[in-house]
């Protein structure tokens, strides 16, 4: 199931009464002619109670306000983030239909996945969440507590006790993947890894002890840490995080050098969405990302550890090293790479 | 008890709440019940809205319209055989035929006496134990469980709306087919794509179920109309008696079982309650070949067991955080627009907000019986429109549904493309619900039978060492083979007697 587009009558009553409520107060950024008449939908590649849902969640309230109009969420998860492709590929490049994307978009086009180029094919808005990971164990297991607290050393001694033992809830996502191959060759053992499109499933796989550990960002699972349902192992970072200093690092507790790749989530319309209407989206969200209420939700899901904020032309060249890291990664893991990369 | 009542209160002591209760309750169903309006369209519509009331209000107003949009979409399934939504699909298999044989009135007052039903059982069980409940089914149900619950459902399919073993099963796999045209789920490999974008996005349920249904449907009376055979659909508001409801009780026990169940898995939620619900009322009946062709059975199943997940899905998403389907997890946004994070912490630190909730959709279950006890009486005459006027109507309502879901044009022609194909489909004795429900199923299996699969170490044997799956599993292969046996005696004796026939033809 999906959440439809409304019908246009309704859309209109909804977007007159925002407009005449709200929009008086922002009319400081410039409205290009006849733009936005109607909603606009935001098509996100990842399932509804995720990160990426999260963040689109935390922009739409402040994004309509300063638009005037109302902002739509549509989420087609799948193949890694992939099969939404197909359907933003058919819409029109006119500025009403916005992708949210990750670093899965640059690494996928690195390893020859999809040929959309995103540095290229694709206008960002900016890049609105870049966050470090860490493994999660489910909060009462034992298997993995000493004294009640979660203890890594024996999440790996589990590890290493049999191939495709330890087994990992996760995502098809060369973020995630890359970085769980890290983990294995760096603490010398193989785990099982279950790939879910929808987080509430990813999720649920741990909570419910179904799967042994979740590869995931703090601020997507900050709720399930504080209730006590999941609990952080290990932050895969050159440094304790503030945020959980008892948790180990794979930096400064297991000597792992390596620099861990990021997930950032970005806003983007298509190359070909006229010149006012991208400036206008750019300034938007610039300014829907500094309200207050946005900032609280950056603090509260502790994305923060990492400056998220990357404007239009430094989201550009983050898309740009992404592939070229993805490459070498891939390249240095023996993995499939696009030619002439 | 106390937390009920007073959740009942925060509720109806003020104006406002109550104008927004009666607001949810109508909405859900105008929207629940047109194609393309589903109840997330109504939900997505209000959703900056809800920033405007209290908390309270705003809460309230989803867990309404939940209910009551669950239950509208069975209404043009049975009038119309435009099911208002995919979970009230299955409803439209036996309710529209019921409709046919004038029983219209019939159906509608099942549909809402079990809506009703499974709603009001799973809200009181939603109040007695969100906690415990939901850590019992994600412990109990992983990926290799929700497949087994699939394979299960899938196996009872072939043997629905049609005559044909044979053909019921080549029906079920079209459906599986056309499930798995476009990317796959892990990888996003394209499949039977033929190099077009459109196949690559793969097929949208909205277009193919109202193609397969409303279009057929036209289609077929519009044929009957040109050789002079249409009948119209005779108008009765007879509601059932009480003996027919007590003939039913095993059904409406099983199905709000099976709905609370499945409204309990994360992601999944009331489609494949009412799927699987459907096909075990199949399983289960000493006359299975009566469904399809308007057993009041195959409308109880579906819609207790749909309502009934309404609750359920309540239950993951308030204790874990979990959303069961589409609406539930627009009702994260919901409670974030309030400055709250759905999941375990809600429970404590927003008490009275959850027992408002869970009060509304108590009382909202309870409204739409008496709501549809209204319609049952007054919307069946709808059918006396005569069928040159009301077919376009049904066209054009559905090509509005088929286009508003993302604005493709491409949904439209693939919806008449299912309607060509259903029409002749249906003239040759193939199953239009096994398409479905192959479709349906299909790809909720084919997601979860690519994670069983690796954590079961690509080993099919071995979903028979999980004692849920073993049983499920080893069920619906006992089905397959009854109903094998059972079709080729039938088979044999028919030849049987054929064969004894020309062995004593006169002059022998």
């Amino acid at each position: 199931m999906r959440i439809t587009f409304k019908p246009m009558v309704v859309a209109g009553i909804a977007a007159l009464f925002t407009a005449a409520v709200i929009a008086p107060a922002l009319a400081e950024i410039k409205k290009p002619a006849n733009y936005p008449t109607r909603p606009i939908t935001i098509l996100f590649c990842f399932g509804k109670a995720g990160g990426s849902a999260q963040s689109i969640q935390a922009l739409q309230g402040p994004a309509s306000k300063i638009m005037g109009v109302k902002v739509n969420m549509l989420s087609k998860p799948g193949g890694g983030g992939l099969n939404c492709l197909p359907d933003f590929a058919q819409t029109p490049a006119d500025g009403y239909t916005i992708l949210q994307h990750i670093d899965a978009l640059p690494a996928k086009y690195a390893a020859g996945a999809t040929d959309l180029n995103p540095a290229e094919d694709l206008e960002p808005l900016l890049i609105m969440n870049v966050a470090p990971s860490g493994l999660y164990i489910r909060g009462d297991d034992k298997r993995f507590l000493t004294n009640g607290k979660p203890d890594f050393d024996k999440v790996l001694a589990y590890a290493r006790s049999g191939e495709g033992k330890l087994a990992v809830s996760n995502i098809n996502v060369p973020m995630e993947l890359v970085t769980m191959s890290v983990l294995e060759k760096h603490f010398g053992f193989k785990a099982k890894q279950v790939l879910f499109a929808k987080p509430a499933q990813r999720y649920g796989a741990v909570i419910g002890g179904k799967l042994d550990i979740l590869l995931e960002q703090p601020g997507d699972v900050s709720k399930h840490v504080e209730a006590g349902k999941l609990a952080p192992v290990l932050s895969i970072w050159p440094e304790r995080f503030k945020i959980a200093p008892d948790t180990k690092a794979t930096g400064p507790d297991y000597g792992l050098k390596w620099s861990p790749l990021l997930r950032f989530r970005g806003l983007f319309v298509k190359k070909g969405t006229p010149k006012e209407i991208v400036t206008y989206l750019q300034a938007v969200f610039k300014e829907a990302y500094n309200t207050k209420e946005h900032q609280a939700f950056i603090k509260r899901k502790s994305l923060d550890i990492v400056e998220s904020y990357r404007s239009p032309a430094d989201a550009k060249k983050e898309l740009e090293g992404a592939i070229a890291t993805y490459a070498k990664v891939f390249k240095e893991l023996g993995q499939k790479v696009r030619p002439g990369l | 008890m106390e937390n009920f009542i007073n959740g009942t209160v925060l509720l109806f002591t003020d104006p406002t709440g109550i104008a927004i209760f009666i607001f949810g309750l109508f909405g859900g169903l105008v929207f629940g019940a047109i194609p393309g309006l589903s109840l997330l369209t109504l939900a997505a519509v209000l959703l900056p809205f809800s920033a405007w009331l209290t908390a309270e209000h705003a809460i309230m107003l989803y867990g309404v319209i939940y209910v009551s949009g669950v239950y509208g979409g069975a209404i043009t399934a049975i009038l119309f055989n435009i099911p208002g939504s995919v979970e009230n699909a299955p409803t439209a298999f036996d309710g529209y035929p019921m409709t046919r044989k004038g029983q219209a009135g019939k159906a509608i007052g099942f549909a809402v006496t079990c809506s009703a039903i499974g709603g009001t059982v799973s809200a009181v069980l939603m109040m007695m134990a969100t906690e415990p409940i939901a850590d019992f089914a994600i412990r109990a149900f992983g990926p290799v469980e929700v497949f087994a619950v699939v394979f299960f459902g899938l196996t009872v399919v072939a043997g629905i709306g049609t005559r044909s073993l044979a053909k019921g099963w080549l029906s079920l796999l079209l459906g599986l087919f056309l499930g798995v045209i476009g990317g796959d789920p892990v990888s996003a490999v394209p499949r039977f794509t033929m190099g077009s974008l459109y196949l690559t996005g793969g097929l949208n349920f909205v277009p193919l179920i109202l193609g397969f249904f409303a279009v057929t449907e036209v289609f077929v009376q519009g044929q009957r109309m040109a050789s002079g055979t249409h009948v119209p659909s005779k108008v009765s508001v007879a509601y059932p008696s009480f003996k027919e409801f007590w003939d039913l009780r095993v059904a409406v026990v099983r199905s709000t079982v099976i709905g609370w169940f499945c409204g309990l898995l994360p992601g999944i939620g009331a489609t494949l309650a009412a799927f699987v619900s459907y096909n075990e009322a199949v399983r289960w009946s000493k006359h299975p070949e009566t469904f399809g062709h308007g057993d009041p059975e195959g409308v109880v199943a579906p819609e207790t067991a749909n309502n009934a997940a309404t609750g359920a899905a309540m239950i993951p998403l308030l204790a874990l955080g979990l959303p069961g389907g589409a609406l539930t997890a627009i009702m994260i946004g919901v409670f974030n627009l309030h400055g709250m994070d759905i999941g375990p912490l809600i429970m404590v630190e927003a008490h009275d907000l959850v027992w408002v909730l869970f009060a509304s959709m108590f009382w909202a279950s309870l409204a739409i019986l008496f709501l549809g006890i209204v319609e049952a009486k007054g919307i069946v005459h709808l059918l006396r429109i005569p069928f040159p006027i009301m077919a376009p109507a049904i066209l054009v309502f559905s090509t509005i549904g088929a286009y508003a879901l993302r604005a493709n044009i491409l949904d439209v022609y693939t919806m008449f493309g299912a309607g060509v194909a259903g029409f002749f489909m249906r003239r040759s004795d193939y199953s239009i619900p096994a398409v479905v429900m192959g479709l349906i199923l299909g790809q909720i299996g084919e997601n979860v039978f690519s994670q069983a699969m690796v954590m079961l170490d690509y080993n099919f044997l071995n979903f028979f060492t999980q004692p849920i799956s073993a049983v499920l599993i080893g069920g619906g292969l006992a089905t397959v083979a009854y109903n094998i046996f059972k079709h080729s005696r039938s088979y044999l004796a028919t030849f049987g007697r054929l064969d004894e026939t020309t062995a004593h033809e006169p002059g022998d």
